[in-house]
């Protein structure tokens, strides 16, 4: 029992402390002083610290990442983006940071994982779906006896048929025809 | 004058009620004076709405304060050239923008329609003035551009400052004309439908008239990420925001269809397809219409929420519903009139293009429905947005390049591998050749170096194609180059016009792949006088000097540019404040050159008198923009009429 209380004791310690931890950067962020310049962090990579930025929406302008706004609470974050790398947090955590915050809907995309796994799948399940649905589509299609009925449309084309396959031919397309010249393109008006 | 335009509103409202009626009653009881009076009808109602535009422009430029609708979206202070942003600013003005673009396309679809599809003209007639009555009646009685104010304010409150961009007087008209003009092919194909014709007879209009509605959204979507890229100040152009792609998934929609209307055209095939897709196209424009004009998400687009949107989505599920039931009731007329020669043939890569148009509309539909599921499914609150679309999308994307080198070089009916083999042999080589040149270069990301390669394979296989056909007509008729080159193009201008529109899209493709994959972005302070260096510039504040105008401050920024060590440029850059929205504009100082862009934003004027900048520079950014006129003219080449075929095409029907 008393060994029960005494690491009751220690994790609440352990959470506090890593509570404080995660939220001295958010409010040394908020404090009126600090604006992306005035801090100099360095051991950072920029353009890494922006593709974290490409993912972390702004909480409150609509549709946009912390990356593309311009407002302060943007540019708060982005600071914090910088701190955080500088500090040695990888990405992941960096994300896991503002979720835990303001929730997952901070995050420009669902995670790839649990329910939210259907985002991901379903698109690459539909399309692999409809590929073999066209693939047994077109077989049916080719294994039908051909239908006589010809619109006046297609008797056209079929006239036009020799002067296309010839022009396809000359391109180096269809069948190699020896005297495919071309007598002045398909609609003879060259 | 108001009252004019209210007056022509309902007239118009009388006109295409009875156009309607006449049309459908007309046809049913076969009384073609009424089908004719019906059809006159369209263009009486189109000088009615005309009027009734230009009853608004006038109120526009007398500042007539009385008319709510000017009052909210103008002011003194406004110069008269941004009436023509004003006017379709709200949503009462885009209606009637809508209504008018509507009554001039369908007045001129139906005046020069095909012959062959004369004989369900009525039809077509019906339909199309269907969709202008729901706008007018929602115009007329929920959302009136004419209604007025009990006292007439001294002045108006101004027009949205992030409207008053070039790029406004082109990007809201040609997305609101391409989405309501996708009304057109989809009225010839219902109609032939409904009057039980071979299903072939629409093929011509509907091609017609769908490439039409796709360049004006393509250049829409252009033009509105121009915008965003020079006005919005984060140095993109595409946010994958829900109103964006409300636009951008009809387009799509409607690229699969003019690539797979031509097995139709040419095949005889496809035909329950065509009328499939081109329903899907027109729902998602009508679903686009409800995003943009309904406003039920928030996004950059929500310049006029409304309550408009229950009535919206009403008539966007009696847009899906009617023609389902149409299609099942007529299902037995659809059968395709030939059968597939080989599974490799031009027309089966259609059918694979058509799948990955539509999987990135649906990807894009998904990502868009999907917060609601996840609500609903786990309570969860989750966003999609552009990190979702880049990863699955992107992909997708790839693909279609691929599939736009090797669909053009497979020839109609069945291929041979062998000659497949032999014309993609060049290009491949040369894809390789790139890749392994960037490599050695050091790009060291794989989907770029994957994006290039395919560019370039594709750029090869046109490119090849033109030279190989140039060679031929020249030895043929002895023609200069030149010459012959010109005529190839006019001999056969559906295939080369749409070659030249490829070449576009990979002209797009590079400023996306370049852009995305490579950007340098920096944020910077500056004091006057300091510098900065990024890349091999050197980026010299000099001063800002502020401008007091009636609405607005400016806050113009000079920024003086060097290159490794030698002057190159002076950049200025522009903030406005305008006091009576609390919002700031930007407009970036862009040098813009093939190989990359500079560009410098100020975001925020800091009291000590130094700025904060973005500073980017966005490789091959350039290519993107010089792709919409490419594309444009890509798309007149392919529609401009080719009177000696259309003559052998009277002469062989007539004989």
């Amino acid at each position: 029992m008393k060994n029960l209380i005494r690491s009751y004791y220690r994790l609440i310690t352990i959470v506090c402390v890593i509570a404080i931890g995660l939220y001295s950067p958010l409010v040394l962020a908020q404090s009126p002083d600090s604006s992306p310049t005035s801090v100099n962090i360095n051991n950072y990579d920029e353009s890494h610290a922006q593709s974290i930025d490409q993912q972390i929406m702004c909480p409150v302008c609509p549709a946009e990442t912390i990356d593309q706004a311009q407002v302060p609470i943007a540019k708060q974050m982005r600071l914090i983006v910088r701190e955080q790398l500088a500090n040695g947090a990888t990405e992941a955590e960096i994300l896991s940071f503002f979720a835990d915050r303001y929730g997952q809907a901070i995050i420009g995309a669902p995670p790839k994982s649990g329910y939210n796994l259907i985002a991901w799948v379903l698109p690459v399940v539909a399309l692999a779906g409809a590929l073999v649905a066209s693939i047994f589509v077109l077989r049916s299609m080719t294994s039908k006896p051909v239908v006589s009925a010809t619109s006046p449309e297609s008797e056209i084309d079929s006239h036009l048929q020799p002067f296309l396959e010839m022009v396809d031919s000359d391109l180096g397309l269809g069948e190699r025809n020896k005297n495919g010249n071309l007598p002045g393109g398909p609609t003879g008006d060259g | 004058m108001a009252s004019l335009g209210a007056i022509g509103l309902c007239i118009a409202l009388v006109l295409s009620s009875y156009s309607v009626i006449g049309s459908f009653l007309g046809k049913s009881i076969k009384i073609s004076a009424l089908e004719e009076s019906a059809r006159r009808a369209v263009y009486v109602l189109l000088l009615v709405v005309f009027v009734s535009t230009v009853s608004l422009v006038t109120a526009f430029i007398n500042r007539d304060f009385q008319v709510a609708y000017v009052a909210a979206h103008s002011n003194l202070a406004m110069p008269n050239i941004y009436t023509w942003v004003a006017f379709y600013a709200g949503n009462e003005g885009s209606l009637l923008f809508i209504a008018l673009a509507l009554a001039v396309l369908s007045s001129i679809a139906i005046r020069l329609a095909p012959a062959r599809s004369r004989e369900t003209l009525a039809y077509t007639v019906g339909i199309l003035m269907l969709v202008e009555t729901f706008f007018l009646a929602v115009m007329i009685f929920m959302a009136n551009p004419f209604d007025t104010l009990p006292l007439t304010p001294s002045d108006g409150e101004g027009i949205n400052p992030l409207l008053t961009h070039f790029g406004m007087f082109f990007h809201p008209p040609a997305l609101m004309s391409g989405l309501i003009g996708l009304t057109i092919p989809f009225a010839f194909a219902m109609s032939s439908l409904i009057g039980k014709q071979s299903n072939d007879e629409w093929v011509d209009a509907g091609r017609t008239w769908g490439i039409i509605s796709w360049v004006l959204l393509a250049s829409g979507l252009l033009l509105g990420s121009w915008w965003a890229y020079t006005i919005l100040g984060w140095g993109g152009f595409w946010f994958w925001d829900p109103v964006e792609n409300a636009a951008f998934m009809p387009w799509l929609a409607l690229t699969a269809f003019i690539h797979s209307i031509m097995v139709q055209k040419r095949r005889g095939m496809f035909r329950m397809w065509n009328i499939v897709l081109i329903n899907v196209a027109f729902a998602l424009a009508l679903y686009g219409m409800f995003m943009n004009r309904g406003g039920p998400v928030p996004s950059v687009h929500s310049f006029g929420a409304s309550d408009l949107g229950l009535v919206f989505l009403s008539f966007l599920a009696a847009g899906i519903l009617i023609p389902f039931l149409i299609f099942f009731w007529r299902f037995n007329s659809l059968k395709s009139a030939q059968s597939l020669d080989s599974m490799l043939s031009r027309e089966a890569a259609f059918l694979m293009n058509n799948l990955l148009f539509l999987g990135i509309a649906f990807v894009t539909l998904w990502g868009t429905v999907y917060p609601l599921i996840s609500k609903l499914g786990s309570g969860e609150e989750i966003t999609v947005a552009r990190p979702f679309y880049d990863q699955v999308n992107g992909p997708l994307m790839l693909l279609l390049i691929l599939l736009m080198g090797i669909g053009p070089l497979i020839p109609w009916r069945q291929a041979n591998l062998a000659s497949i083999k032999s014309a993609l042999l060049f290009p491949t080589i040369v894809g390789i050749i790139v890749i392994i040149l960037l490599a050695v270069c050091g790009i060291q990301k794989a989907i770029p170096l994957i994006g290039f390669g395919l560019c370039s394979t594709v750029l090869t296989g046109i490119l090849t194609e033109w030279v190989r056909g140039t060679k031929a007509r020249h030895r043929s008729s002895q023609e200069i180059y030149p010459i012959a080159f010109v005529k190839l193009v006019l001999a056969n201008r559906p295939r080369y016009g749409g070659y030249i529109v490829h070449l576009a899209v990979i002209m797009v493709a590079f400023g996306v792949i370049g852009s995305s994959f490579f950007e340098l972005q920096r944020d910077v302070v500056l004091a006057p006088g300091e510098t900065y260096e990024i890349d091999n510039y050197k980026i010299k504040y000099i001063e800002t000097n502020p401008i007091v105008k009636s609405d607005r401050t400016e806050f113009i920024s000079a920024i003086e540019v060097d290159r490794n060590g030698e002057y190159l440029t002076t950049i200025t850059a522009k903030r406005s404040f305008y006091p009576s929205f609390n919002m700031a504009s930007t407009l970036a100082g862009i040098r813009s050159t093939p190989v990359e862009d500079l560009y410098i934003v100020p975001s925020e004027n800091l009291p000590d008198g130094s700025v904060g900048f973005r500073i980017l520079i966005n490789p091959l950014m350039w290519w993107m923009w010089v792709g919409g006129p490419v594309m444009i003219l890509g798309t007149v080449i392919a529609l401009w009429p080719q009177q000696i075929r259309q003559n052998t095409m009277r002469a062989n029907q007539s004989g």
